[in-house]
């Protein structure tokens, strides 16, 4: 409030100076191109430092002296135009578009729009027509290789979640994701509406971010919403239908079924155990059902007795051929199909703005039962009254509902964690992993789909392909997949509703000022069911259910004072923000089972139900100032410098300030005209960013467990908190060049940059002997550098059409560890199967894995035992960071036709691939089968000369003569050898494409102002990947494993676009 | 003019100070910020069960074995993780110590018993999750560990060290209990001081017997020392982890067996035909019988599988209800290591006397005994005490008498070589033989190389058959 009577203060100020004018001039500018009118743009009177702006309705009114001659148009994206006076009172203009300019407005920090010639740091930007490429629905997945520095660490789509960006990779110990931050108001990523978004940039670098403060040592993404132009009414349709798919499944074999043993067992009649008319199945051939693995008899056709043949129902007591189904696993996914329909109404007067949107989006998971469904409301108005009073509501409301978001990773318990950003990692909540977790680990290759539709027996027990036993036909280690997708089920709906409410006041020309409240909220429901009967939750039943809510505030205010001295401008802004997060939430689960199967309630525990609640809150207060100064065009100097108080910091230590400095210098100005180089600046800059840590890790607390009987129990914490903790600090030097030629056809940005992040603040692990897992520290420095390349270019340019442009991204970051801490040498980032870990080490490269190698000799050949590997435990396993990474995006026009493709690849990196591991572990991996150099199965002993001969030695130098067999091989002696399983993550995935036709004029009639239809696909083929096939690595859920993902989700289908 | 700028100046102090306070805001509302002693103890002993009912060394041990995944029984896992131990049960037991000690917190925690009955429980606790740490890793982290900020990269102590203190401390605790209030939250011992003292003294009893190889003098010193302070002496002294009916704190094989319908391990072929050979009457107790109504211990250590859950004994269901007990240290225990003590001399009693009183003691802890079924057992050849082979049959009794106590079943096996067990036919781990030590977690190598590499230079490769100090050939 203070803020706004400061406001006023400074108006009153204001109109006792601008008193002494002569006459007015009135007029309107417009867009030469459309006609419509444009607001901001600045007029200024020739040789004096008088100057106006033109309001929402391109509207302007400007008092000059007398004498005044000339008045100067500019806008960017504008060429610059200068008008003589006369005698003219007013003046009406229309702008000609700057091809060299148009592109180059760019949305910086605070939501300010900048000629990008004036940045001195790199800033990259993407228009919605090639953001929303493919209509992908989550505006993360979009960024994938067009912006040079972005990695999206995406998920399968049939999770529905949404991915991890790192932004100029590792910049931090952890690892973080960036802020982003919706016309100012910092959300969620899965709040956006791909169909709002206008204009997305990113700021990579902490010159960029300097204004956001703490939250943006990740970098930020800022994304502009479409908004109504003044003197528009639009009535716009979107929508698409797509039918998705598996996009790829890891090889398996088809030769050998479910067991552990090749030999066929046969049922041995026993009256003592056995009902008497099951004396007919004596000799019968009958596997072993409790086996999970796919290392049994060959699938040679011969009659046998299934798992389900001793289960009831018409297949009890019937044998069937043993034989392969090869589609088996492909089958049970569906190929379901989604709608996604926005409809947006926007129109503009000269006095208000006004848009209206609306997005409907079901997502039909190709696991069956598994759906997303959507909806985005959105709001955004703008009425300006009297002369310069903005008032401005933006409003945008998502609800998302989700059936049975399906698990993933390892086992039926694996990918449990939690989804949500409130940390309840409950496998009952959440979901069990009853479908990947067997496809890809525990599965066999003779089983039908068909048969496992069948998942209950008409007495409600449940059925399964891995049973006990004939006597014991209960699930031993697996449901039916189809039980856990209808039984199992788990929902959660989320309502988010974010945006902002703001008074902006213009003074004059050249002073304006706004106070903003915003706020991001979102409320959670959640719930997961385990029927009773089934295998989780001791076949007894269970019920969690989590209810959340979240809430950030913002309230801002900020001066801007933008005013052009002849050849000098000057922009000001200063400001202040207070920030206030809140997070709190109710868990519950029932213990013991269901005491009413069927009663999905916590009443219905039967022992003493689990349940806690959490509240976590913090506060930041900030100021904040810039300045930039420009000259003529030419040079630009820029600087900022800000200040934050957290409340998560100890008290003596919660303040931290720190600037930003920067110039840049239009070298092309300086030069002769040339036909050639069209442009070229050079720049630089150098910024420091603070950071501050997450809630109560200052001061000690107890944690509390299960209750012994009555005995209540409480536990020391395992991390260490820290009372002594300062701010983090991430300084950086950025430099680079941007160069443009042939006309702007042609263009070439380049950044090198540095960042050294001290003393950030991090769970650092230290030997667990010391009593603690982790202690809270300021860590050492972490020291990235990086380069990155953007080059775009416009090879074809045609008057009767054929027009090609296409941008390439490339960049290459590697972070390394100059220092942690006094005497402590390694930071561990994740561990996984058998102690393999992913670590910061100081001297070496961030992301350095650590596990099993196998054992070689100095000659570099594997030293073999028995014809089999031998491993040495904790080496060096190579790092997680890529070489480098990038992407190519590319339009092509012609006529009404616009196709538009998007690939991008990574080069090099290590991952650790559990799915691989394990398919080969169970038998299920082709790699698994087939003949050996004597024509003999890889799957028979080596006394029957099977099995595979290994390059090696013996221990005494001669070479290995003995053979393994592949089971000896793959389940045991391969296991959890690290080496073997780690793979380059070198990949070129062809993400999006996208076909349209526009409908030309003449046969759209009177109403409609524009119709297109196109052909659109996501993710439609892995051109390359170094893994060769079955595991898409552009989709695991972490940089540095694949742990057992879903299959790649591929999307084809329509969209249809019409323009009232 | 000049109120103006005072004004301004005094309007900028305000805000700046109001910009840095936050109050009580970064104290958790989410966990208690005031330790209850009580608490603490209770969740300290929870990991007693665990840790006496862990299942790797009893598979080692060859009393149980792999029914369908056969991996540990072929000695897959070589590294295996002790953390859990150290900033579990023994930083919150140096954590009661502290608060019982220190000035500030001495009183407010003496409402849960005396500071000294606090202390010396604590302290006997920490000794018995360090023999067990230390008998299955050899040298540990001990003088060096649980000093939070103050050491976080412990050294290495030297098992023989480390049991010199753990004597010293097991004699020092049990001296200290004094008159005062009773402990509270004790779920072991319900704060018996009398049956605390018993405990530590039968822990000493067992630790000195391991130094029979190595340092038989102190052994010997230390066992009569144990003994004459005060052992267990009948099986109503048992020291058990009662389990209750409850799934968050239900039996671990209940739970593997019944809830989650697993039944990952049965009782071993070595372990049943050694039973059914001497007809033993704790085979019913001990073991269920097979679909097919009889005692058959799964085929140890052998792969590929041709046997289902259902085909092979697994532990009486008597001995694994929900809330069924499971023993820590017992009668029996004390009085085998007292036959042995006899047998080497350490001791003036009567080893055949004591080894058939300890044989006596597990039938009735069994609830198998009767007088004649007592009598035709270890009347029987090969049990019936033999001077020449004495330490054999203590140790191969004790071995059956140690079912489910697998680390001390282990243990002992190693120390004494009996009974005589055949190794995995093919080991995963690359040895040929049965472990005789676990190798140090991964988090050693990365977050205490130093520490790491100077104990793999003292004590041997950090493997599984680098022998632990006491174990000698």
């Amino acid at each position: 409030m203070s803020k706004l009577v400061l406001a006023l203060f400074f108006s009153c100020c204001f109109w006792m100076t601008a008193t002494a004018q002569e006459r007015a001039i009135t007029g309107k500018v417009t867009s030469s191109e459309d006609g419509a009118a444009l607001p901001g743009v600045s007029i200024s009177v020739k040789g004096t430092s008088r100057g106006s702006s033109t309001d929402g309705a391109g509207l302007y009114r400007l008092s000059v002296p007398a004498d005044a001659q000339t008045l100067i148009f500019s806008f960017i994206g504008f060429k610059r135009q200068e008008v003589v006076i006369g005698n003219q009172s007013t003046i009406n203009i229309k702008l000609e578009t700057d091809a060299a300019q148009l592109q180059e407005v760019v949305v910086t920090a605070l939501g300010i729009a900048r000629d990008k010639k004036g940045l001195n740091y790199a800033v990259q930007s993407i228009n919605s027509d090639r953001l929303n490429i493919a209509r992908d629905q989550n505006v993360g997945n979009a960024l994938a290789g067009k912006i040079a520095g972005v990695q999206v660490l995406g998920q399968s789509g049939a999770k529905f979640g949404t991915p991890s960006i790192r932004i100029r990779g590792v910049n931090s110990l952890n690892g973080d994701d960036p802020l982003y931050v919706v016309d100012g108001t910092p959300t969620d990523i899965s709040a956006v509406n791909m169909d709002d978004v206008d204009q997305l940039s990113v700021l990579k670098g902490p010159a960029a971010t300097a204004l956001y403060g703490n939250r943006a040592s990740a970098g930020v993404v800022v994304i502009t919403t479409k908004r109504a132009k003044a003197g528009e009414s639009r009535l716009d349709i979107n929508h698409s239908t797509t039918v998705d798919m598996v996009g790829m499944l890891p090889k398996y074999q088809n030769e050998y079924g479910g067991g552990y043993s090749q030999d066929w067992e046969t049922f041995q009649f026993n009256p003592s155990i056995h009902p008497a008319d099951w004396s007919s199945f004596n000799g019968q051939k009958i596997l072993d059902y409790s086996a999970d693995e796919s290392w049994g008899p060959k699938l040679d056709g011969s009659m046998h007795r299934s798992a389900f043949s001793w289960q009831p129902g018409a297949a009890f007591g019937k044998e069937t051929p043993f034989v392969a189904n090869p589609n088996n696993v492909r089958d049970f996914f569906n190929k379901p199909i989604s709608n996604n329909t926005n409809i947006a109404f926007s129109k503009g007067g000269d006095n208000f703005q006004s848009r209206i949107s609306y997005t409907h989006i079901i997502n039909n998971g190709i696991i069956p039962n598994s759906s997303q469904t959507r909806d985005y409301v959105s709001a955004k108005n703008s009425i300006t009254i009297g002369k310069g009073l903005t008032a401005d509501l933006n409003i945008n409301y998502t609800s998302t509902r989700n059936m049975n978001t399906p698990a993933d990773q390892y086992g039926s318990s694996g990918g449990t964690g939690a989804s949500d950003g409130f940390g309840i990692g409950s496998a009952t909540l959440n979901g069990f992993n009853q479908t990947i977790g067997s496809f890809n680990q525990w599965f066999q290759r003779q089983l039908s789909i068909d048969d496992l539709k069948n998942y209950k027996n008409a007495d409600g027990t449940f059925r399964s392909w891995n049973i006990g036993g004939p006597t014991d036909p209960k699930p031993k280690y697996w449901d039916s997949p189809y039980t856990q997708v209808y039984e199992n089920t788990n929902r959660s709906n989320t309502d988010r509703l974010f945006g902002d409410l703001g008074l902006t006041y213009k003074f004059t020309g050249y002073l304006s000022a706004y106070v903003k409240v915003r706020r991001d909220q979102q409320n959670l429901r959640q719930e997961g069911r385990i029927a009773a009967g089934t295998l989780n939750e001791g076949g007894k039943g269970g019920f969690a259910n989590f209810l959340a809510q979240s809430r950030e505030n913002n309230y801002e205010a900020l001066a801007t004072f933008n005013k052009t001295f002849d050849k000098l401008s000057v922009v000001v802004n200063a400001g202040g923000n207070i920030r206030y997060n809140r997070m709190e939430g109710a868990f519950q689960q029932t213990v013991g089972g269901l005491t009413t199967p069927g009663f999905y309630n916590i009443a219905a525990s039967k022992d003493r139900p689990s349940v806690s609640n959490f509240l976590r809150e913090r506060r930041v207060n900030s100021v904040y100032g810039n300045f930039s100064l420009g000259y003529d065009n030419i040079a630009f100097i820029e600087g900022s410098v800000r200040n934050d108080w957290s409340s998560t910091l100890p008290k003596d230590n919660n303040s931290y300030l720190y600037p930003s400095i920067g110039g840049s210098l239009i070298v092309s100005e300086l030069l002769p005209p040339s036909r050639i180089l069209s442009f070229a600046k050079i720049r630089g800059s150098y910024a420091q960013v603070g950071t501050d840590v997450g809630p109560y890790q200052i001061y000690q607390t107890y944690s509390t467990g299960n209750a012994f009987g009555s005995n209540p129990t409480q536990y020391l914490p395992t991390t260490l908190p820290n009372q002594t903790l300062k701010p983090g600090l991430s300084s950086s030097y950025e430099g680079g060049f941007d160069l443009k030629f042939l006309n702007n056809r042609f263009g070439v940005e380049f950044t090198a940059y540095q960042t050294d992040s001290k003393n950030q603040i991090i769970p650092l692990a230290v030997a667990p002997t010391s009593g603690y897992n982790n202690t809270i520290i300021n860590a050492g420095l972490i020291r990235t550098k990086g380069l990155e390349l953007h080059i775009f270019a416009n090879p074809l340019k045609s008057a009767n059409g054929l027009n090609w442009d296409f941008d390439i991204n490339l960049d290459r970051s590697r972070s390394k560890v100059v220092e942690l801490a006094p005497g402590l040498t390694n930071y561990q980032l994740g561990s996984s199967w058998r102690g393999i870990t992913v670590n910061a080490r100081e001297g070496e490269d961030w992301g350095l894995m650590v596990g099993r190698t196998i054992l070689r000799n100095a000659a570099g050949q594997p030293i073999l035992q028995d014809g089999l590997y031998q491993y040495e435990l904790n080496k060096p396993l190579g790092s997680a960071l890529p070489k480098f990474k990038g992407g190519f995006l590319n339009t092509v026009t012609y006529k009404s036709l616009t196709m538009r493709v998007n690939a991008d690849f990574i080069v090099g990196g290590k991952f650790f691939s559990v799915t691989r591991m394990f398919n080969a572990y169970s038998g299920l991996a082709a790699e698994t089968v087939g003949n050996n150099e004597l024509g003999k199965p890889l799957r028979d002993p080596a006394a029957n000369g099977g099995g595979l001969l290994i390059a090696g030695v013996n221990a005494d130098g001669t070479p290995n003569t003995t053979r393994a067999s592949a089971q000896d091989l793959y389940e045991n002696n391969l296991f959890a050898l690290h080496e073997y399983w780690i793979y380059d993550k070198t990949y070129v995935k062809l993400r999006e494409i996208s076909l349209s036709y526009s409908l030309p004029k003449k046969i759209l009639g009177s109403k409609l102002k524009s119709a297109s239809v196109g052909f659109i696909a996501r993710n439609p083929v892995l051109l390359y990947s170094a893994i060769k096939g079955g595991v898409d690595i552009s989709e695991a859920e972490s940089y540095w494993t694949e742990g057992g993902q879903l299959p790649p989700v591929r999307s084809m289908g329509v969209n249809i676009r019409l323009g009232f | 003019m000049k109120t103006h700028k005072l004004l301004v100046l005094s309007g900028l102090l305000l805000s700046a100070t109001a910009c840095s306070d936050f109050g009580d805001m970064n104290i958790s509302p989410n966990s208690p910020s005031n330790p209850n002693t009580a608490s603490i103890l209770t969740g300290a002993l929870r990991n007693v069960g665990s840790a006496t009912t862990s299942i790797v060394p009893a598979l080692y041990a060859q009393q149980f074995g792999d029914v369908t995944y056969v991996e540990e029984s072929r000695y897959k896992t070589v590294q295996f993780d002790y953390n859990a131990f150290y900033t579990g049960p023994l930083n919150n037991l140096e954590y009661i110590i502290t608060l019982n000690t220190n000035e500030d917190t001495k009183s407010s925690a003496a409402a849960n018993g005396s500071n000294a009955n606090q202390i010396a429980t604590a302290r006997i606790l920490k000794a018995y999750f360090y023999q067990y740490i230390s008998d299955r890793w050899g040298d540990i982290p001990y003088s060096q560990a649980l000093k939070g900020s103050g050491n976080y990269s412990p050294a290495f102590d030297k098992q023989q060290d480390v049991y010199t203190s753990l004597f010293k401390e097991l004699k020092e605790a049990s001296a200290q209990f004094d008159a005062g209030k009773t402990v509270v939250g004790d779920i072991l011992l319900s704060g018996n001081v009398a049956r605390w003292k018993k405990f530590a003294n039968s822990l000493r009893l067992i630790a000195a017997l391991r130094l029979s190889k190595v340092d038989a003098a102190k052994g010997k010193t230390e066992f009569a020392a144990a003994l004459a302070d005060g052992v267990l002496a009948s099986n109503a002294d048992n020291i058990k982890y009662n389990y209750l009916a409850d799934a968050n704190n239900e039996h671990p094989l209940y739970n593997n067996y019944i809830t989650t319908n697993r039944k990952d391990y049965a009782l071993s072929s070595t372990f049943v035909d050694y039973l059914a050979k001497t007809n033993d009457p704790r085979l019913p107790a001990m073991a269920d019988k097979t679909l097919t109504g009889t005692y058959r211990g799964v085929p140890y250590a052998v792969f590929p599988v041709t046997w289902k859950s259902q085909d092979v004994s697994l532990l009486a269901t008597s001995l694994r209800q929900q809330n069924s007990p499971a023993n820590v240290l017992t009668y029996a225990q004390v009085l085998f290591a007292q036959a042995e003590a006899a047998k080497l001399g350490w001791t003036s009693g009567d080893a055949k006397a004591l080894y058939e009183a300890a044989i006596k003691a597990s039938m009735e802890q069994y609830g198998v005994y009767t007088d004649a079924g007592y009598k035709a057992f270890i009347a029987q050849t090969g049990i019936v005490y033999d001077n020449a082979k004495a330490i054999e049959q203590i140790a191969t009794q004790r071995w059956v008498a140690l079912l489910y106590q697998g680390n001390e079943a282990w243990s002992e096996w190693r120390r004494t070589g009996f009974p005589a067990l055949t190794p995995a036919a093919k080991p995963l781990n690359g040895g040929v033989e049965i472990p005789r030590r676990m190798a140090y977690p991964p988090t050693e190598a990365t977050l205490n190389k130093i520490n790491y590499d100077a104990v793999q230079a003292s004590q041997g490769k950090d493997d599984q058959y680098t022998r632990v100090w006491w174990d000698k050939k």
